[in-house]
């Protein structure tokens, strides 16, 4: 079942390209024609970020028309990954002549995807309508070029690294910026890090947090004792970046002219909200 | 609707079994068989981790065919539990008279499942398909034989427990193996955990993160005055594996020493599905 949608999102009277949009046509190639005009209208229509949340298909065969409807509302749904960006949604679609074609039907809807979107390609939907008047089929594809990151990246190293003299970023990995480069599909990610470290000389340690080379968190501590693993660690939530990629790193320093070791170092990112869906 | 799906998990060249399929029958039983071997086909196929991940009801009666629509992968999309393990798909269905009689059929088709499974059965989809030809209606069920896991695990200690000298385990709790035994359908987990202890000798106590009974995921060791209170505490990505995993916390007195624990936090939450990460 779709995620809930706020009815603000769907239900805005001075934007008629949201709300439920039905397409119709007789043949497979003005569908596609149609439903993509209908996309690119909503891409444009002027509200902060439109996406398609549902999708289904029906009808049509022997002359009749083939309909497409769409469900288009600004910004999304609750949940993760349950709408398409309009500005990257696609539709294909193709007709077989009965049940035992639309296997071969979809593979070649699929390739011509492939073709379109070379590795970037991601289905969204795929739906078979049946015709009763002819016994013919469509096979409709909803897909889009590109989707706005994974869920998760994640690095840990296990064994003891150092003795470290400078800061030494141990764990790290990158968060792509969002496919539109427009603020309103943002999503956030909680990043999660921890780390034991050993302040070798007794004269104090580090250990941080740095997102796109800005410092977020980070501990001290001194402590004599070498045989000391102290634990530090955190958890924060990152709104992804519109203007580009963002370098994460969990990073040990130790004070001047000391040395330190680090070990069971953990980092993580988990993406938690859709755009617009967090406090 | 339905997470995406990278088109390369959809489209293998080679493996007939994935892609969409469409299997037709006059009646509801002849419906199921071919069903199922359009299942039986998807799990058979040569790719790590085949899935079902969509399916649509339509046409019928009067003599009519009835239809199924099943979206087959090589793994699944981005999101979790979105999609079933082919290996674990199931199909029953039943046609109705008229709508009056739809419950009853449901009622049926879920004694049906409970007698079936072999293990917890997971209901991921009823659709009602109605005839245009005489009003009769086929209900259909897309289940599974058992799931890959619970989204979330927890287990916490609120404590103080001690003093004690050794080992102690603070909490604990189990994630199981994956579905088919392999790790083509591994989820991961992002596991936290968190324990406050103290040392009230001073001569020093452990606390560790461990998986299994002896692998540490984590340990801190520390040296405290008798009123504090250190803390420990961590994160850790587990990838589910082909055998069920225990994990725990684990405090330690060094040497002959007394220690006390308390507020120990350990909970697991599924993050992403099988090979849908770098």
């Amino acid at each position: 079942m779709d995620r809930p949608i706020i009815i603000g999102n769907l239900h805005n009277l001075a934007v008629p390209e949201l709300g439920l949009q039905i397409v119709q046509a007789s043949d497979p190639t003005n569908l596609a024609a149609r439903v993509e005009a209908r996309f690119a209208a909503l891409a444009a229509c002027g509200v902060s970020f439109p996406y398609i949340q549902g999708f289904t298909l029906g009808a049509g065969g022997g002359g009749a028309s083939w309909r497409a409807c769409f469900e288009c509302v600004q910004n999304v749904g609750w949940g993760l990954l349950t709408a398409v960006s309009a500005a990257s949604a696609h539709f294909h679609c193709g007709i077989a002549r009965n049940a035992s074609e639309v296997h071969s039907l979809s593979r070649v809807l699929l390739s011509r995807i492939q073709t379109a979107c070379p590795g970037n390609a991601f289905i969204w939907k795929m739906l078979v309508a049946g015709s009763g008047r002819d016994g013919s089929f469509m096979v409709g594809i909803l897909w889009s070029c590109g989707v706005p990151g994974r869920m998760t990246r994640a690095m840990g190293v296990d064994a003891a690294s150092g003795a470290l003299a400078a800061a030494t970023p141990i764990c790290f990995f990158t968060l792509e910026r969002t496919l539109s480069t427009t603020i309103n599909d943002h999503v956030y990610w909680q990043i999660a890090w921890s780390t034991a470290i050993r302040d070798i000389g007794g004269t104090g340690v580090k250990a941080r947090l740095e997102v796109g080379g800005a410092v977020i968190a980070e501990y001290e501590q001194t402590n004599a004792v070498a045989t000391d693993w102290m634990s530090m660690g955190g958890t924060r939530n990152v709104m992804q970046d519109s203007a580009a990629a963002t370098l994460v790193e969990l990073i040990a320093e130790p004070n001047g002219g000391n040395t330190c070791e680090v070990r069971a170092s953990n980092l993580s990112a988990v993406m938690v909200n859709a755009p617009g869906a967090e406090s | 609707m339905d997470r995406p799906i990278l088109l390369t998990a959809l489209n293998v060249a080679g493996q007939p079994g994935l892609g969409v399929h469409v299997a037709e029958a006059s009646h509801p039983a002849g419906l199921e068989t071919r069903v199922a071997a359009i299942l039986a086909a998807a799990a058979a196929a040569a790719v790590p981790g085949p899935y079902i991940q969509g399916i649509s009801l339509a046409g019928g009666g009067g003599g009519a065919t009835w239809r199924v629509s099943l979206t087959c992968t090589s793994n699944l999309g981005w999101g979790l539990d979105t999609a079933i393990s082919a290996a674990a798909a199931r199909f029953v269905c039943g046609c109705a008279r008229n709508a009056t009689e739809i419950e009853t059929v449901l009622g049926i088709l879920y004694q049906r499942i409970a007698a079936a499974a072999q293990n917890p059965p997971f209901v991921w989809s009823v659709q009602v398909a109605t005839s245009g030809r005489d009003g009769s209606c086929l209900v259909g069920i897309l289940w599974s034989d058992g799931i890959v896991g619970q989204p979330t695990y927890e287990a916490h200690e609120a404590g103080p427990v001690g003093a004690f000298t050794g080992k102690h385990t603070m909490c604990t709790f189990t994630i199981p193996a994956t579905l088919s035994g392999g790790p083509a359908d591994s989820g991961y987990w992002s596991l936290h955990w968190s324990v406050a202890v103290s040392d009230p000798t001073g001569g020093g106590v452990k606390a560790r993160l461990l998986q299994g009974a002896a692998t540490v995921r984590a340990e801190y060791e520390q040296v405290g005055g008798a009123t504090e209170w250190l803390p420990a505490a961590g994160v850790y990505r587990y990838g589910q594996g082909a055998g069920a995993t225990i994990f725990s916390i684990e405090v330690e007195s060094t040497g002959a020493n007394n220690v006390d624990a308390r507020h120990a936090n350990l909970f697991a939450l599924q993050c992403v599905t099988p090979l849908a990460e770098s």
